[in-house]
């Protein structure tokens, strides 16, 4: 026994300075970070005004290699219509193969793919014998009609077989073209997406080439909150699985719910880029999931009543609930906004958090280039690119307000977008560009 | 004509012989198929049913095990003290995936949730919307108190249907809920969407009503459903439709692919709460009935081509015996006229002979005139076998001339007289016809030789033979009786039958070919008469008639 003691404590003393190195700090500090800032820390006093409350969460780098990574239940839902006949669905098949083969036997896959009917090609599985999988996948044939509803429910019904909180549930949804059999339009769809993300589940879309109904997709996407990619040539979609898998393997937390309290008379106006529930001064969202190194925010519009100068108030209390990956345990962060009111307009304008502003204002941007979208649809030309115009100025105008070269080169952008506008031919593929942007600039979306 | 005829005749036999099987056969396989399509047709009416019964089956399942789990959330949310209601139920649609709205009705009618000055926008609309459903208590109320075998009342003001669950699912419900009261559904119109709604009211008269996110439901349905690949359910050949009340379809599965505005073979709408929504089934119409038919038309093929076969062979066979008999009578006839002529030789030598004879040679006399009755009897059997063969060919030609019958009859008899003698036979003769008439003389003396060489033959046993002649209008009757046995009356049809005989006995010591009266009756027949066999107390009464007008 005495012999053996200090052996056992080398081997202590080894095995946790072991753990202290693969788990730098995780162990004790949550793997998120929460912050909460106004886009302008010091407003106007004696001044009912807007302001920009920027609620950001950050996954903190972590050696997933090294570390168990989360484990993943993805259902790949493949249009295997008539128009994916050729290299559309070729490319597909490698893409979904390749993909699965990065992952692992703790990981549970299955592919189901729809035409007129649908067809669960491969049945919710741990991914051990990849090959089998893999010829499973390459048998695939392309004809019939689009049936994406179903498509996509039984992608998530083979999901539910090993739904848990402790995996990365998710649809990824390939279609090249338009829904035509069961619900088509895109607020049902969204109606699917905002169910399937109460349960933990969200849907990436990817639309191929330029058939795709882009809201649709976007709205499926959003109301899970799924990533959406437009990919314009097949050859691409191997890098976007790539990318996708590569976000759907660095999940750091999950059910990430946020409840904002307005406090001090302030009235919240409207969420900006994300979906969320506004309850007199209560905003309740909700994000699927968290990735390693990613940000996430999203920006609360608020109105607070004038106050006296000098005055040092709460804005917002913000409550963070989530499920760490890493242990398996809810874990919860909070925030709090505060807002210094001063007569100097130079105080104001120095205090500015130039990040957040900037954020604030790209958010604002994007929400009026969806407006302008909207116009367009409606034949509005001239209206939707008076809207984008009239961002471009505010962009110039706050581009100069923070020296900001992000802003600068936003406002080059939403000029470019307002050509873009013009074009008749292009406007469909033009449309589906649009739609992604605004989307990944909504959502923060890592590729 | 009657050889080509009687071949046509075997022809037509054969034919029909070949084709009156092939017809029945075709037809009672028409029947049999048509029968067994129809019994098919009602088995795959069935088997649609069944699988459509199934369907719908599997999606009542759903709103089964649905209605008690909203049953049991209700029981959670009623036992919700009222500061913290808001906020649970809140907490509640958060999580729910089906569930996207809720109110909640006090017992007085008035509405405790969402709050109507908290709401949020999504809630504020779903106030407006449901408006006519909440604000109407008596839906609630009246339901509960409603008989339960008609279960729906419609109000069509607010394009409302209402559903009381059925009373099996109440009795459930009572064992393990005691405070529910009443619970149902209700589909509303929002939106140019039908949504549903399922109520619960509780003992306290406290109703919950729990909006169901349209979408998610139809996933679930869908999901309950079979897919594409699940063959084991025996739709290889068929397909499944799900369609919503706008007849749109929802979803798809089986192989079966489905042509644009293709009837269904099969429909069958749901039972509420999916009132108005149905199930579709498509397949092929005909897939097992061509094929049976085909088999059918093989089977009758190869059964029509073994009878043709059967047919040919047959009547190649005749044909080839038809042929050799040809060449045997054709060999007869040969033969017959190579006899005739040496005969007549012998016959006129004997004549000659008896004429040079002295009186006293009696004994010589005796053997010439039994080589003249022998030969002239030879001369007879062969004219008999060479008019045969001409009737077969259709060669007599009937040659009239003005003549005395009864003369005729005389020369012919005396010709039998000295043979019926020495038979110690009688002729006893009326003459009547003493006109001269036309008739053909060879044809007459033919027959009457026939008749009286056959009751010599078979009569001599009756010492008498009576002729009577008679003119009678256009027709001359000569009736030759004899009074010998007569013939058996089971022969009596047939004597007139070619090569018939009544007794072929060759030990009765009586030689006959058998056609002797075939070819009387034939030659009457020729002359427009005929020749029948009268019926007589004794012996046999022959009848020949002919016709004597000028051709």
């Amino acid at each position: 026994m005495n012999l053996k003691k200090p052996f056992t404590q080398l081997a202590i003393g080894f095995i946790s300075s072991l753990v202290f190195l693969t788990q730098p700090a995780s162990a004790k500090a949550p793997p998120v970070n929460l912050a909460v800032d106004l886009a302008t820390p010091v407003l106007e006093a004696e001044k009912a005004q807007k302001a920009f409350v920027k609620i950001s969460l950050t996954g903190l780098q972590q050696n997933i290699e090294k570390l168990q990574r989360t484990p993943t239940n993805i259902a790949i839902v493949l249009d295997k219509s008539g128009s994916m006949q050729g290299n559309k669905i070729r490319h597909a098949k490698e893409a979904a193969i390749m993909a699965i083969n990065q992952l692992g036997p703790q990981d549970v896959v299955s592919v189901v793919t729809y035409d007129t009917t649908v067809s669960v090609v491969v049945p919710a599985t741990k991914v051990i014998n990849k090959n089998n999988i893999a010829s499973m996948v390459r048998q695939i044939r392309a004809n019939g009609s689009t049936a994406l509803f179903a498509g996509v429910s039984k992608g998530a019904d083979e999901l539910r077989k090993f739904i848990s909180a402790n995996r990365v549930n998710r649809v990824i949804l390939l279609s090249d073209g338009l829904a035509n059999v069961g619900p088509q339009s895109p607020s049902e769809l969204g109606q699917l997406g905002a169910s399937l993300a109460k349960e933990g589940i969200s849907v990436t879309t990817i639309g191929l080439g330029l058939g795709y109904n882009e809201d649709l997709m976007t709205q499926l996407a959003g109301f899970s909150d799924g990533n959406h990619a437009f990919v314009e040539n097949a050859q691409d979609l191997a890098k976007i699985f790539q990318s996708e898998f590569g976000d759907v393997l660095s999940v750091i937390a999950q059910e990430v719910n946020i409840e904002i309290h307005c406090i001090n008379g302030v009235r919240p106006l409207r969420i900006l880029g994300r979906e969320g529930e506004v309850i007199g001064n209560k905003v309740r969202t909700r994000l699927n999931q968290l990735y390693s190194t990613q940000e996430k925010y999203l920006i609360l519009e608020v109105e607070i009543p004038p106050s006296k100068a000098g005055q040092q108030k709460d804005i917002a209390a913000v409550q963070v609930k989530y499920n760490n990956m890493l242990n398996k345990k809810q874990e919860q962060l909070s925030g709090l906004a505060i807002a210094r009111f001063s007569q100097s307009k130079k105080e104001v304008a120095e205090s500015i958090n130039k990040k957040a502003y900037e954020d604030s204002v790209e958010q604002v941007v994007n929400a009026a280039s969806i407006k302008a979208i909207q116009l367009r649809d409606e034949g509005n030309i001239p209206a939707a690119k008076a809207a984008l115009k009239q961002s471009a100025d505010y962009l110039a105008e706050e581009s100069k307000r923070v020296d900001s070269e992000k802003l600068r080169v936003q406002q080059e952008e939403v000029l470019d977008d307002a050509t873009a506008l013009e074009s008749e031919a292009d406007w469909n593929k033009n449309r589906k560009r649009l739609k992604e942007k605004q989307y990944k600039r909504a959502k923060q979306q890592s590729y | 004509m009657k050889h080509l005829s009687t071949q046509q005749k075997i022809k037509t036999i054969l034919i029909l012989l070949i084709a009156l099987p092939i017809c029945l056969l075709a037809w009672l396989s028409y029947q049999l198929q048509k029968n067994g399509q129809i019994v098919q047709a009602h088995q795959a009416q069935n088997l649609i049913e069944t699988r459509l019964k199934a369907v719908e089956r599997e999606l009542t399942a759903y709103f089964e095990q649905l209605e008690i789990q909203l049953r049991s959330d209700h029981q959670a949310l009623a036992k919700l003290p009222h500061s913290q209601s808001t906020s649970q139920v809140r907490d509640y649609l958060h999580e729910s995936p089906l569930i996207q709205n809720i109110f909640i009705l006090n017992s007085t009618g008035s509405l405790l949730f969402p709050p109507n000055d908290q709401a949020s926008i999504k809630e504020k609309n779903f106030i407006s919307q449901t408006k006519p459903i909440w604000n109407d208590p008596e839906l609630f109320a009246n339901l509960a108190s409603h008989d339960e075998t008609s279960p729906s009342t419609i109000d069509q003001s607010a394009q409302l249907e209402a559903y009381v669950s059925p009373i099996s699912q109440k009795k459930a419900v009572a064992s393990f809920a005691p405070s529910i009261l009443s619970s149902g559904w209700i589909s509303w119109f929002s939106e140019n969407h039908h949504r549903l709604l399922f109520w619960v009211k509780d003992s306290t008269n406290r109703v919950i009503g729990f909006d169901l996110n349209r979408m998610r439901m139809l996933s679930d349905l869908i999901n309950r459903l079979p897919d594409a690949t699940q063959l084991h359910n025996g739709l290889n050949q068929s397909a499944i439709q799900l369609l919503n009340d706008n007849s749109s379809v929802l979803y798809q599965w089986g192989q079966y692919q489905v042509a644009d505005n293709e009837q269904p073979l099969g429909t069958r709408y749901l039972s509420p709460p999916l009132a108005s929504w149905k199930v579709n089934y498509f397949s092929h119409k005909h897939t097992a009935t061509t094929s049976s038919w085909l088999s059918t038309l093989a089977g009758l093929l190869a059964f029509g081509l073994t009878l043709i076969g059967l047919g040919i062979y047959f009547y190649r066979e005749h044909q080839r015996e038809m042929q050799q008999a040809q060449q045997r009578v054709s060999f007869v006839n040969q033969v017959s006229h190579e006899l005739k002529t040496p005969l007549t030789n012998i016959r006129m030598y004997a004549e000659l002979m008896s004429e040079q004879l002295y009186e006293e040679d009696q004994q010589q006399k005796r053997y010439i005139s039994v080589i003249t009755s022998e030969s002239l009897r030879l001369s007879r059997l062969i004219e008999n076998v060479l008019n045969f063969s001409r009737a077969q060919r259709n060669a007599i030609n009937v040659n009239k001339i003005p003549g005395v019958i009864d003369e005729c009859v005389k020369n012919t008899i005396v010709a039998f007289e000295a043979t019926l003698h020495n038979k110690g036979m009688l002729f006893e003769v009326n003459y009547a016809a003493e006109k001269t008439v036309y008739f053909d003389k060879g044809i007459v003396e033919q027959v009457l030789n026939n008749l009286l060489s056959n009751a010599e033959k078979y009569a001599h046993s009756g010492k008498k033979i009576h002729i009577t002649t008679l003119l009678e209008n256009d027709l001359c009757k000569i009736t030759v009786q004899d009074y010998g046995p007569g013939i058996p009356s089971v022969a009596q049809i047939k004597i007139f039958e070619p090569f018939y005989r009544v007794s072929s006995k060759l030990t009765d010591g009586i030689s006959g070919t058998g056609i002797g009266l075939s070819i009387a009756r034939q030659l009457a027949q020729l002359h427009g008469g005929d020749l029948i066999l009268v019926a007589s107390d004794v012996g046999a009464c022959f009848q020949l008639s002919i016709n004597i007008t000028p051709s």
